[in-house]
């Protein structure tokens, strides 16, 4: 829970209800939009929670606008896919300016279970696909938002989603199809 | 019925896709770092966006340039009567500006029954003044 006494309180006219919505939003969904960022950013711990942070950040301060209760969780995850998808591109640029081996891993940490191995693995494979097809599969097959809710939240049809969708299986079975792990078989 | 069967997915891909999920997640947040994560956000809440800090400095030049522009130095002098005063837009410190605008003002409440615009004005921004009056 957000402490009340650290937020500012200073407004007046339906700050407290700003407030009061926003420690509802961080309280929903702090730990999701962490596990969100954290997928669309390779397994980046320290970045998914910068990234979570910038959204509710942004979010804080167009909540005062938005009204519309039934759809902001919605806007708010709209927000923390572009914020994940700037932070890619600077960490693109940045990596072309410093060299690949700047590049952030995944997260080594060994509370990283259950498998860091297979983690950085998918984390690569994730990593090959186009921006559309790892954003489709992580909203859709890791996160369980729906076509149609993905297709909000990528600004996109929902007939572009299932495409995506259906290359980005195509091609992770065929990235990951040695990892047992993943297959059920013996690994190759 | 879950989206993975609403995509018709068949039982083989709905596994690899499962089990994909499971092992591609952060470890859950533990209370210290819940804690630390709040604390932060709180932190960048109460902190004013550097934008709004900067509007009240930005209003404050915004209205000196409205100031500047609405006092006519572009009628300044130049002419020997007026040594020392440069022309508007002009390099001169604070005192040689105040200097200018007094003088225009000096210049601006002579009763014009004893003093022609044509006098008061130099001559080579006579030509000016009769070109669009």
């Amino acid at each position: 829970m957000i402490d009340a006494g650290v937020i500012s309180l200073d407004m007046v006219g339906g700050a407290t209800d700003r407030e009061e919505r926003f420690r509802a939003l961080v309280e929903s969904h702090r730990e999701r939009a962490v596990r969100l960022a954290w997928r669309l950013l390779g397994g980046d711990r320290s970045a998914a929670e910068d990234v979570a942070q910038d959204a509710f950040l942004r979010a804080y301060r167009g909540l005062a606008r938005f009204r519309d209760e039934a759809r902001l969780d919605t806007w708010f995850y709209r927000i923390l896919v572009r914020q994940a998808e700037s932070h890619r591109r600077w960490r693109a640029v940045r990596a072309l300016w410093s060299g690949p081996s700047e590049d952030e891993p995944a997260d080594p940490s060994p509370a990283a279970v259950p498998d860091p191995v297979v983690q950085q693995r998918i984390a690569v494979a994730l990593d090959r696909l186009p921006a559309g097809q790892r954003r489709a599969f992580v909203l859709v097959h890791m996160e369980g938002f729906t076509v149609e809710e993905s297709a909000v939240l990528m600004g996109k049809a929902a007939g572009t989603v299932k495409s995506h969708l259906h290359r980005a299986l195509k091609a992770l079975r065929a990235d990951l199809a040695d990892l047992r792990e993943l297959t059920g078989g013996n690994r190759t | 019925m879950n989206e993975r069967q609403r995509m018709d997915l068949d039982p083989e891909e709905q596994a690899f896709v499962a089990r994909l999920a499971d092992h591609y997640a952060p470890p859950a947040m533990t209370p210290a770092r819940r804690a630390a994560f709040d604390r932060r956000l709180a932190t960048r809440v109460a902190r004013r966006a550097p934008w709004r800090v900067a509007m009240p400095a930005m209003a404050a030049v915004a209205a000196a340039a409205l100031v500047w522009l609405a006092v006519p130095w572009s009628h300044g002098p130049t002419s020997p009567e007026t040594p020392g005063i440069v022309a508007a837009g002009g390099s001169g410190d604070t005192a040689t500006v105040f200097a200018a605008y007094d003088w225009f003002t000096s210049t601006a409440a002579v009763d014009a029954a004893d003093l022609g615009e044509d006098d008061v004005l130099p001559e080579d921004y006579q030509a000016i003044s009769e070109f669009f009056l």
